[in-house]
């Protein structure tokens, strides 16, 4: 069927652009590298300078774009599917910034070496508590408006509680560094912070797509959905984990990176014609790419001094999420 | 012969009125509002004329003069604690609270404030001028003839070709061209190659450029060890472990550099030891 | 229209025997209603707002759980009740068109009637040819196959309407359950879609509506159950139940029972004091 076919070919052309920007983000850097030499440190063993910065420091923050980029791309189609609403996005709604709560917590007052998961799962439970409440604010199915007020009302709690935890974490640089967790950054990682989280986003991750047909059928309603034959009260809060537990990992290590939720399924959307399912997959690739790409700007752009990614995620995503208030001011009541 | 008794008597007299007069413009009340101003004053003016400090000068970790500074009164170098004892003299840093400068003096109050110097010739003008603001010149002056005699005896092993090194501290930022680190670490027989890359002052640099600069030796400046924060992070990333061709050392401990004064030496043979240091 | 009929053991598909379902705050929606549906019948639910029709329409469609009271359904020979099926068996078995029931994402009629085929898929099929048939098959009996690459949400209502059926009619289910099809429709999809349900309840098959016109249910259903105030007022043939007492007593209103050939025609008249 064509159909299937131009599926396949979106989904293709996406694998591609990922590999693309990934390989693009990895030659990106201040310092110029013989590739010889780390293709001697891999077959060889042979550690040099450039094998060095490759693998400690460029492949982490390459690959913590490509993670972070694909869990916000498919949390945010998760959300919107489920909220049924194309301004559902895990920062929008406030699940980052509580998520980002969570990881202060823990991070500034000592209790990341309670375990090695304590810092994402910490990013995971903060992440839960908003996704709570934003069904007790907003309702399952309610209207725009009242989502996101309810989401600048969590936004703004938890932003609050975070500078006050920041202010009273015992080391002193503590509260500069809420523009870290507020903006987002993938810079200055290691292996071991990839590492962590792989663990969540691959669990989150295929929640997630596992509730890829309850989405399908919750375009016509929850009470049809049921009679489809969904569990949706399960089926509700095996989505919601999915995404709490990528997104939660996700801004644990990185800080609240923006909009690429609202954006991606937005502009993917048409590729897949509005189904949910493929939705999925689609945003993950191409949360991605964006990420990955943003992550060459940020190379570009600041030799030396960082650019944090959030503010390029944001300078992208603020206007976009207007150009969409605009564009259906009459729709959203 | 009454004549000469009659002159001596006027001579004398006239010497201790002046001497009384020199006395009054001596400040008898000094207060300090800065770590800094806390530390010269503790070696240069004389204690009973001290009337207080700020909380930093008795931190063993961030005064050089900490055990000198024990038994005075200190304050958090705020106006409501300072007015009530009634100063004749407050000296602060020019990068404390302009507000509370500002409020003092127009209430009349002497204000004299000390810059941040960056070379040891600044070193030696502002011992001298802050010996004369408490009219302990001749002190002061005592103190730069032992500080530029000590600079002179530095046992240093200067070698032909000088070591490289390179500041790497919290939040990725290195000390460049300008500062008196820098001076320090050309005096202790380096050459920084912060300057070498552009840096001016402080500025961030990526981690990548330091793993690429290798540094023969690379000071890490982690303020603080015992609680997290993302900016001690650029100085934990396993990376710099792996540097194999540099070694790592701990820079200068801050009671050495947080102010400016003749500890500069006792900095200058930290950093040189590393010179003759075997360990890897 | 149709007559009566008798209560067979053999012919009997969905029963609701003392349905209550009372929530949190103490407010009992609806109290001890039994219902029966046979094979072939076309079985209607009206009753003033608030008498709990879609409440027990909910019940009897396992869209939610009676408090006290069981629904069964007959499978294979036997009654079962249907909290013991599997999700999946009774979505295959019986189908819910829910009040107002629209799309909300705009995506295309065809894949919109797809979505009645997802209980019969298993988590990593995707629409098999079998499927397609069925869903072209909907579109025909609803005469929606024009409109199959139109986006739903720019259809008119009637065509909604029209499309919404279809998706319910693509999964082949014993019993549709319909709340309130037509009450935004206009006479002719009124018709049609009345029609539809129709056809549908014939053979081994059946359907329960949830209506507001009193004609339309006259007309169409083989039996009425006329609930008020949670309870069950009274059920049996239009005839007998589309009594101007019993319309009345329920809604207050003086109405106007006329017969016009086979067809019974109830038209309100004037609000009495009553109520």
């Amino acid at each position: 069927m064509t159909v299937n076919h131009s599926y396949h070919g979106v989904l293709i052309g996406l694998l591609v652009a990922m590999i693309g920007s990934f390989f693009a983000d990895l030659l990106a850097g201040p310092v110029s590298l013989q590739w010889f030499n780390i293709w001697a440190a891999i077959i060889e063993n042979k550690a040099s300078l450039d094998s060095l910065i490759f693998f400690e420091i460029r492949l982490p923050r390459a690959i913590l774009a490509l993670l972070v980029g694909a869990t916000l791309g498919i949390s945010g189609a998760a959300l919107q599917g489920l909220l049924r609403n194309p301004l559902a996005e895990s920062g929008i709604i406030g699940v980052s910034n509580c998520a980002a709560l969570g990881a202060v917590l823990v991070f500034y007052f000592g209790f990341t070496q309670w375990a090695w998961f304590a810092l994402p799962l910490a990013g995971l439970l903060g992440a839960l508590v908003s996704v709570v409440l934003i069904f007790l604010l907003a309702g399952r199915s309610g209207s725009t408006v009242t989502l996101i007020l309810a989401g600048i009302a969590i936004n703004t709690i938890a932003g609050a509680l975070m500078a006050m935890a920041l202010n009273f974490a015992p080391n002193p640089y503590a509260m500069q560094e809420i523009v870290f967790w507020l903006l987002g950054s993938v810079a200055n990682r290691s292996v071991s912070d990839v590492l962590i989280i792989v663990p969540f986003i691959v669990f989150g991750g295929l929640l997630i797509l596992s509730c890829g047909r309850f989405l399908n059928a919750l375009t016509l309603g929850e009470e049809t959905a049921s009679s489809l034959g969904f569990n949706v009260q399960v089926l509700r809060w095996r989505l919601v984990v999915g995404v709490v537990a990528c997104v939660g990992a996700a801004v644990s290590v990185c800080g609240n990176i923006g909009f690429i939720g609202l954006v991606i399924p937005h502009l993917l959307r048409p590729l897949v014609r509005h189904d949910p399912q493929r939705l999925l997959s689609v945003s993950a690739m191409g949360g991605a790419v964006l990420l990955l790409l943003s992550d060459v700007a940020v190379q570009v752009l600041s030799s030396g001094g960082e650019l944090k990614l959030g503010v390029i995620t944001s300078l992208v995503g603020g206007p976009f999420f207007l150009y969409l208030i605009l564009k259906n001011r009459n729709v959203w009541g | 012969m009454r004549a000469i008794i009659l002159i001596k008597w006027a001579l004398v007299s006239l010497l201790s009125l002046m001497s009384c007069f020199a006395q009054a413009s001596v400040p008898q009340r000094i207060v300090s509002l800065s770590l800094c101003t806390d530390q010269l004053l503790l070696m240069l003016a004389p204690r009973q004329h001290i009337v207080s400090l700020t909380r930093g000068a008795v931190d063993p970790d961030l005064s050089y003069m900490a055990a000198e500074a024990n038994g005075f009164l200190l304050t958090g170098g705020n106006i409501e604690e300072v007015l009530p004892l009634n100063p004749d003299l407050i000296v602060g840093s020019a990068f404390a609270s302009r507000d509370a400068v500002h409020f003092l003096r127009q209430l009349g109050y002497p204000v004299k404030l000390i810059g941040l110097p960056v070379s040891i010739a600044e070193i030696r003008d502002l011992l001298l001028a802050f010996g004369e603001w408490v009219g302990s010149l001749e002190r002061a002056e005592q103190v730069v003839r032992k500080m530029d005699w000590q600079l002179a005896n530095l046992n240093l092993q200067q070698d032909r070709v000088k070591k490289t090194a390179l500041i790497y501290s919290s939040n990725g930022y290195t000390i460049g061209s300008g500062t008196l680190e820098n001076v320090m670490l050309n005096a202790a027989g380096f050459h920084n190659l912060a300057v070498d890359m552009g840096v001016v002052g402080f500025e961030q640099i990526t981690l990548e450029r330091v793993v690429a600069a290798q540094p023969a030796f690379l000071f890490i400046e982690n303020h603080i060890d015992n609680s997290d924060s993302l900016a001690s992070q650029y100085v934990n990333h396993p990376v710099l472990d792996k540097m194999l061709l540099s070694k790592q050392r701990e820079f200068i401990p801050s009671r050495l550099r947080a102010c400016a004064g003749p500890m500069v030496v006792e900095a200058i043979n930290y950093l040189s030891e590393n010179h003759h240091d075997s360990k890897p | 229209m149709g007559l009566s009929a008798v209560l067979n053991d053999e012919s009997l598909l969905l029963t609701g025997q003392q349905l209550t379902l009372s929530i949190t705050g103490g407010a009992t929606l609806l109290n001890a209603v039994s219902v029966t549906v046979n094979q072939g019948e076309l079985v209607g639910l009206i009753g003033p707002n608030g008498a709990g029709k879609s409440t027990l329409l909910k019940l009897l469609s396992g869209v939610d759980s009676p408090s006290k009271g069981c629904v069964s359904l007959a499978v294979s020979g036997s009654l079962e009740p249907i909290s013991a099926l599997s999700v999946r068996e009774r979505a295959q078995k019986m189908s819910y068109l829910v009040q107002g029931a629209k799309a909300y994402w705009p995506i295309e009629v065809e894949k919109m009637i797809a979505l009645g085929r997802l209980p019969f898929q298993k988590w990593w099929q995707q629409s098999s040819d079998y499927d397609q048939a069925k869903v072209v098959r909907a579109m025909q009996l609803t005469e929606t196959l024009i409109y199959r690459n139109r986006i739903v949400t720019t259809l008119s209502g009637g065509e909604q309407a029209l499309v919404m059926m279809a998706r319910v009619l693509a999964g082949e289910p014993e019993v549709i359950f319909a709340d309130e099809p037509v009450a935004t429709l206009d006479p002719y999809h009124q018709l049609h879609v009345m029609e539809l349900l129709r056809a549908h309840a014939k053979g081994e098959r059946a359907a329960v509506v949830v209506l507001h016109d009193l004609s339309l249910a006259a007309r169409f259903c083989d039996r009425i159950y006329l609930l008020n105030d949670g309870g069950l007022f009274c059920e049996g043939s239009p005839e007998m139940v589309l009594s101007q007492h019993n319309i009345a007593r329920v809604y207050g209103v003086d109405s106007q029972i006329t017969r016009v050939g086979q067809d019974l025609s109830v038209s309100p008249v004037a609000r009495l004091n009553n109520r």
